[in-house]
Order: C-alpha cells, then structure tokens, then sequence
C-alpha cells in the first residue's frame, strides 16, 4: 500500500511536471487563447490596504487608485525644468484668481462613474469633506490646512475648514476652491488634486464606518482606464479596461493582474522566467547581471526620488529623553566633527562598489536635482580627504589615547552605528564607513536593528548614529526633515535645530512664483553643506524592470507606472487592443 | 477518561488566559505602534495621534487590558488594526490554505518517513542505512527557507518544471474545475516538498529506531519461528507496534495545521496563517497577534491532550488518570 502510494505520488508529480511543459511550449503560439497574452502582470512585496483613496496610505494603494479612478488633474514632470506641469484630465480648464486665493475649475461634463452617473464637481466637493473628516483620518488630510477655516468667537479661524465657503460647486461643471492665504500657483494645482469618490454611494455610509465599509475593498463604481475586477487578498488584485472611460480613453491593455510576492528572489525568478512583467527595486548586483544575462528584460532607472545618508545625532540622546532638553551631542555634537566624519567617507568607492558606478549619484543637498530651478548646483561634495578630517577633528580637541582611539574631555570616540535589518545598501556601507573611521581613531560598532524599532527609535533621539534613507515628496517641504520643532519633525532624527532653516521654509513656500523662492531653497543647501546636520551620501535610483513585451513604459520620478493607460503589449492580439 | 479530559480542559482555560494575558503586555513592550505605521513620508503628521485614538491606544495600559479582557470575555477578538476587518474573518480565510498546505504536508511526512524509516531499519547497518541515516541528517539540518531558494532556483529558474509563487496560475479562474485543482497542485508542489522534506527526515529516525526496538522483541522472534514471511513479520507484527509511540506525534502535529509555515508561507507568497501572523507582528497589529496567540495557544493544549488520550487508545497498558 505504502509502496504504491509512493509510486502514485511520483507519478502525479511527473504528471504535473509534464502539464506545465505542455502549457509553456503551447502559450507562445496560441496566443489568442492564452489570457497571459493580453494580461499584463505586475508584482509588489506587500498586498493593497484598500482600494478608497480617502484611506489609503501604502504604495500598492496608491498605484491600484490611480488606475481606477479619474482625476482632476493630469500631471507630467517637466525634466527639463524640473518641476511638475498640470494637464487637462476631468478639469477641461482652469484659471486661478489674481490674488492667488482662489482657484476655479471648469469640469468635462462627459465624463461617467461606472454605473452611469455623471461625475460632477458635486463628487469631488463631498470627498473633500471626507478627506477633511477627522473620523475617518486620511492620510491626505494636510491637503486641506490652507483652505478657508470656519471662524471662532474671536472672528479668528479655527483648525476645522469651513466646506461652505472653502469649496463650492455651483453647478454641476464648476469646482471653486477659496484659501486663507495667497498660494503658489503650483501649490494651489498641488493642494486641489486629489481623487474624488462617488458621492453617490458613499453619502450613505456612516463615517464612523467609513474605514471598515466593503466598499473599501469591492470599489464596484470607479472610474478610470480600468475598472476593478477582483481582489484576493494577500494574493493578487485585478482591473481590466474600462470600454466607458473618455478621460482621454479606455486603457489599452485588456487586463492588469498585480500580484502579491514578498520574497525579493522569488519575485526576482519570477521575471526571468516571465512569470511577472514588471519588478521595483531591483539591487544594483542584479540589475548588472540581468543586462548581461537576460536579453528579453530592459532594465529603466529613475533618478532622484531618494536619498541615503549617515544621520549623526546633533543633540545629546539621552539628555533628550530626560525631558526633551537640547544640548549638543558629547561626539557629533559640532560642526567640524560632523564634518571630519563626511571627509573620511570614501564615497566613490562604494558607488563603485555596489551600485557599479551607475546606479547612484554623490549626493550635495537634501534638495533633489531633479528640481533643477530649486537646485544649488554650486554646491560640489564633500571631498574624501583623511588628513583634513584629521586636523578638523584635533581643531575641535579630540587627542589621540594611548589605545588608538580618539579622547577628549577624558571620552572616547566610541559609538554604534545602528542599520535597519535588510537594507542591503547600509550593510555594504557600514564597514566602509566603520574602516575609514578607524583610521581616524574613531571605534564605531555596527549594530543591525529590525525596522519597526529603527524607525521608531530615530523618531525618539534614541540612535547616536544610522545609516537612513529617505524619500522625498514632489512639493519642497523642510520641516519634516529638518524643521526645529523636534515633535513635528518626524524625519529630523538628527535633531537639527536652526531657525534660520525654519524661516526659510515660510519664505519659500509663501512665494507665488518658483523664481521668487529659488533664492531661499538655494539658501538652505549652502546652510546644509556648512552645518552638515547628516552626512549625505547618495542619491539612489530605483532600478525597475520590463519584460520586452511590455511597450510604452516610461517610468520617472512620479511613478513608475506613469500613463499605463497607453502601455501595450507586443503579445496581444491586434484586436484585443482597445480603441 | 471523560473526566480526564473535561479535567484537563478546564485546567487549561486559565493557562491560555495567562498566555494571552502575557501577550497582551509583551506586545506592548515592543517599540513602535500601530499608528507608527501612519509616520511615513506624505502622511500627514496628525493621522498617527488620530489612529492612537481610534484604536484606545491613548488609554492607559490597565485600562486598555479591562476593555479587552472584557471584549474577549464575549467572544470579540476585536477587529484588526491593519486590515480594519474583524481578526477571526481574517483568520477563517487564511486557514483553509494553510491547512491544505499543513495535511498533504503531514501525510507525506508520514507516508514517506513511515516507509524510509522501516527500509532503514530492517537494512539496519547496510549501506543504504547509512546513506538514509546520513541524507536525512543532512535533509533534518537545512534551513527551510535557503533550500526553497535553491528548488526555485532549480526547478522554476532553470528548469521551468514548477511555479515559483502564488496558489494559481495568473488567469486560472477561466480555467475548468480539474484544470484549475491541476494548477492549483503545481503550484503547490515545491512549498509541500519542502514543508514535509524535514518531518519526514525526523520521523524516518525515530521510526527506525522504534522499529530496531521492536524487531528484537520476543514476539517478533515467534512469530518468525512460526514461519511467517519476512514482510507479513515486519508489516504486520513489528511496524504495528513500532507504530504506538508514532500515532502520537499525529496530536503534536496539531498546532502546526493552523498556524501555518512561517518561511515557506512568505517566500512561496501563499497567504496562510504563518504570513497573516508575520505581517501582524511587523505592524504591531496587536488584536491579530493576540487572537493568533489564541488559536495556536489552545491548539497546543489540544494536541497534547489528543496525544495523551490517543496513546491511551492505542496502548492498552497506559492509563489515564
């Protein structure tokens, strides 16, 4: 019996073994029949939260919304000149009013939910109110702080934004947004763009129920290029095109499916035997590998969006746990430390080392050279010289012990450099990094920390030194990173604090115009190079994958699906492509 | 025996209340929160104190331990901070697929370790017996995760025998029902392979060695002299016996049917319970670890409740009391 057990089982295996040949060979010619040919597969490590933009905060989210729902705006980033240009999409026009308050839109009146009713200026008003309700918390709720504020007893606004004045929808093709204060107008396109839900079917739901609602996760009216088609959680979701959409047109690729493979590997395979169309995040070592081995996968990378760096804590980590006190750090503490430490970094050596020379650039500023009219370009890296991080640190009295080890003040110069677990980049740096400190006296000690507890340990002042990565949003925005108010500043986990930088954030974004502000970003990247509040090391790209059938693609700093809409594939059929 | 068992039941309801009560403070102890996760880049600032709100998270910790106590009392595990859907309809549709995974899983392990683990001892000392000793020495000892990278490796990398992910094929719904279950075991073979490749390693040793002890009883040598074949002695009269201990690690194998195969879950992308309790762990989603810690807790009191009481049936001169 047992026997026989084995020998049905050996069998079926080489039954399934032979099966999944059998579909291999057949898929390339029968193309018309197999659903691959005109499905295009896409992978992520982590599955959808949701599929309502008012609540969704992960990148999966984000990228499922925006193949299902429309928007007001349609947005290309302008390489050129290095900022983001605004397009007609549901809004046919736009005009913004002379004192920079206030923004009117015309809407298409054309354009359809899935269900037949008409997308209205009625839609977006009613979303605004939802992404404004702190019930329902949406993660996108900073939109809305410079709108018009309902007004208190003192005829002073209030937090809460007052919806009857602040956006009006006249009719059902005029959309008017009112603001407290003058705008750029780039902030003002910036501010009124977010996704509208249907208010004719979330108008009935209860907002204490808004976040748990089915709807959430069965978006039945949508619409976009694509409409949902089903979702298998923590497995894969799937959209076809949308016959209906006018906004310009139906996408063309008959059905999307994203899949959910955590594993970096098995997604890795998974594209090189075709399984997946499309990869994020591929490392450099297998970027390399994959333009010499694999001709039927174009490797793309898009430049600029983050950055890594050596956060070294300005301020005294333990004083600030007792009691939030500001006093400067007992190592890196001062400016000339800071700055013997980003001078001993060899920096081309890792650039050659891991990302091949050509998957990173030596990082200036925090500002990104993307946007070009913002960017200080006279600013030039910091250069590896050991002798002059040498004198800066005896400048600033640290002596050689008789251990080797820097002492000042009867302290050593001993840390731990603390790396988030898996960061492949930071453990290739940090023995870089600890080698060329030992060779100023200083002992650095790597220690490897599960995520969850890095991050929430850098919010708190808790590290005295970590390799971080940031990435950074399309609108310039110094606080978060490095705004003085240490509650506030979730990133500025270097405890920088100058007001000067603080100052300089309002001046810049209250200019109207980006050749107004310029001036005052430029400022803040000739102060961070001075005060060198963290060592900047790179500016990675991502490195994103296609399989050759895939066409259109051009992925760049917004996302890497941008207008997949209009992508094809060389497998569909003529008549699969829908016009 | 109904008494012994009622006994044991209600001896362990205060034990899992004591591991949950555990859990409930240790989870808390772990850095970060759930909100932690609304602090990220184009999130604005506010949402995290909005969540903390929402979930109790602002209450103090005792507070917070009555509420539960108190929710849990009725049945209500609460809803997860993650996936904003109640834990128990999380978990119901995770369960299905790991316990596929889990019983094929199991029956190969003792189909396959049962038969290796006979051959080995009746060629006690041959070479087979040593290669057999030796392979599931070396088998026993891989880690489970980097021999999924090698079979993936092998068997969908470069020979494009197997799927490396998922439970199906991208477009198997159009598939017929026989198609689709076809497609549905391909995709299962690599992660049931490596699942059981390491049970059935353990169970073909300690068969061997319950077997070795067996064949040397007194019975087994009657009923050789009796002049009954070598395979009736050894299938009928030793491995029956040599078998007793064995139906008890059955019950042992209990928790692991539902609480899933943490590696094989995550690199296999195969949403069962060992990558919903990962990812809960990751997002400090505490209702869904707490609710997880109850389900593998009270399977872990029954399974060994079910060996105790199945080593009762099936030896006559163990008592329980």
């Amino acid at each position: 019996m047992t026997v026989k057990t084995l020998f049905a089982c050996l069998a079926a295996l080489t039954l399934l073994a032979t099966a999944s040949c059998k579909k291999k060979d057949g898929g390339e010619q029968a193309q018309t029949n197999n659903p691959l040919a005109t499905t295009l597969v896409l992978a992520d490590r982590s599955d959808v939260d949701n599929f309502n933009p008012v609540i969704s905060s992960t990148v999966p989210g984000g990228n499922a919304i925006s193949m299902i729902y429309p928007s007001l705006l349609g947005g290309t980033f302008d390489t050129a000149n290095g900022y983001l240009v605004y397009e007609p999409a549901v809004a046919k026009s736009w005009t913004i009013a002379p004192d920079f308050k206030s923004i009117t839109y015309n809407l298409r009146g054309d354009v359809k939910w899935t269900d037949g009713t008409p997308l209205t200026s009625r839609d977006f008003k009613f979303s605004y109110e939802l992404y404004g309700d702190p019930i329902i918390a949406s993660a996108r709720q900073d939109y809305l702080e410079d709108l018009v504020k309902l007004r208190g007893k003192d005829g002073k606004p209030t937090e809460q934004v007052d919806f009857d004045k602040a956006i009006l929808a006249p009719n059902d093709t005029t959309l008017i947004f009112n603001f407290e204060k003058p705008l750029a107008k780039s902030v003002i396109e910036f501010k009124t763009s977010l996704t509208p839900v249907p208010k004719h079917v979330w108008e009935k739901v209860d907002r204490k129920e808004f976040r748990t609602h089915e709807l959430n996760s069965n978006p039945t009216v949508s619409c976009g290029p694509f409409k949902f088609k089903e979702w298998k959680r923590q497995q894969e979701f799937t959209v076809v095109s949308n016959p209906d959409f006018n906004v310009p047109a139906p996408a063309k690729i008959p059905t999307v499916t994203m899949r959910v493979i955590p594993d970096y590997t098995v997604q890795l395979t998974q594209l090189k035997t075709g399984a997946i169309d499309v990869m994020d995040g591929i490392k450099p070592e297998d970027a390399i590998k994959i333009e010499k081995e694999n001709p039927d996968i174009d490797i793309k990378i898009v430049k600029y969006r983050t950055y890594s760096y050596l956060m070294l804590s300005n301020i005294d980590c333990e004083a600030y746990q007792n009691g939030k006190q500001i006093k400067p750090h007992p190592l890196f503490g001062t400016k000339k430390t800071r700055l013997a430490i980003a001078m001993a970094i060899d920096r081309e050596r890792i650039l050659d080392g891991y990302y091949f020379g050509k998957y990173a650039e030596i990082m200036t500023s925090p500002i990104s050279p993307a946007f070009k009219w913002a960017f200080n370009g006279d600013i030039k890296p910091y250069p590896y010289d050991m002798k002059r991080a040498k004198e800066l640190l005896a400048e600033d009295g640290w002596k050689m012990g008789s251990d080797g080890i820097l002492e000042r003040n009867g302290k050593k110069f001993s840390f731990t450099l603390v790396i988030s677990k898996g960061a492949t980049a930071s453990e290739y740096m940090s023995p870089i990094i600890q080698q060329s400190l030992k060779e100023l006296g200083i002992d650095c000690k790597i220690e490897t920390m599960e995520f969850n507890t890095f991050v929430e340990k850098g919010r708190k002042h808790a590290l005295d030194a970590s390799l971080n990565g940031l990435s950074i949003g399309l609108e310039i925005d110094l606080m978060p990173t490095f705004g003085s108010d240490l509650d506030k500043a979730a990133f500025n986990s270097a405890g920088y604090v100058n007001k000067r930088v603080d100052e300089l954030n309002k001046l810049g974004q209250a200019k109207l115009t980006r050749e107004e502000a310029a001036p005052y970003w430029k400022e803040f990247q000739k102060i961070f190079h001075d005060d060198v509040p963290f060592v900047p090391l790179f500016w990675g790209s991502r490195i994103v994958g296609f399989n050759k059938r895939v066409i259109g693609e051009k992925p760049d700093i917004l996302s890497i699906y941008t207008d997949l809409d209009k992508w094809t594939l060389s497998t569909m059929p003529a008549h699969a492509e829908l016009k | 025996m109904f008494s012994y068992v009622l006994r044991r039941i209600l001896a362990a309801i205060p034990l899992i209340f004591g591991v949950l009560t555990l859990t409930f403070f240790i989870i808390r102890l772990a850095p970060g929160d759930p909100a932690s996760f609304f602090i990220q880049p184009g999130v604005s600032p506010k949402v995290a104190e909005q969540m903390r709100e929402q979930y109790g998270l602002n209450d103090p910790l005792l507070v917070q331990y009555v509420k539960w106590l108190g929710n849990v009392l009725q049945g209500d595990f609460g809803r997860s901070f993650s996936r904003h859907r109640p834990v128990f309809e999380v978990i119901l549709e995770a369960v299905p697929i790991t316990l596929t995974l889990a019983v094929i899983g199991i029956a190969m392990e003792f189909i396959f370790g049962i038969l290796l683990g006979v051959i080995s001892a009746v060629k006690q000392g041959t070479l087979l017996d040593r290669s057999l000793t030796v392979g599931a020495l070396v088998i026993y000892s891989m880690p489970e995760f980097w021999l999924s990278l090698m079979l993936i490796i092998v068997f969908s990398l470069k020979l494009g025998w197997f799927p490396a992910s998922n439970l199906n094929s991208v477009g198997a719904d159009s598939l017929d029902t026989f198609d689709y279950l076809l497609d549905r075991l391909h995709h299962l073979v690599l992660p049931i392979f490596v699942l059981s490749l390491g049970g059935t390693a353990g169970l073909a040793r300690y068969v061997r060695g319950q077997m070795l002890e067996v064949i040397r009883q007194d019975y087994i040598r009657t009923a050789r002299a009796k002049g009954l074949s070598e395979r009736v002695v050894i299938f009928k009269h030793a491995l029956r016996n040599a078998l007793l201990p064995v139906v008890t690690i059955l019950g042992a194998s209990l928790p692991a049917l539902f609480s899933g195969a943490l590696f094989i879950e995550v690199i296999f992308a195969i949403p069962g319970m060992g990558r919903i309790t990962v990812d809960a762990i990751f997002s400090r989603d505490y209702p869904l670890i707490i609710a997880n810690t109850f389900i593998s807790g009270t399977l872990i009191v029954l399974g060994n409740l079910l060996a105790d009481v199945l080593y009762a049936v099936v030896d006559p001169r163990i008592k329980l009391n």
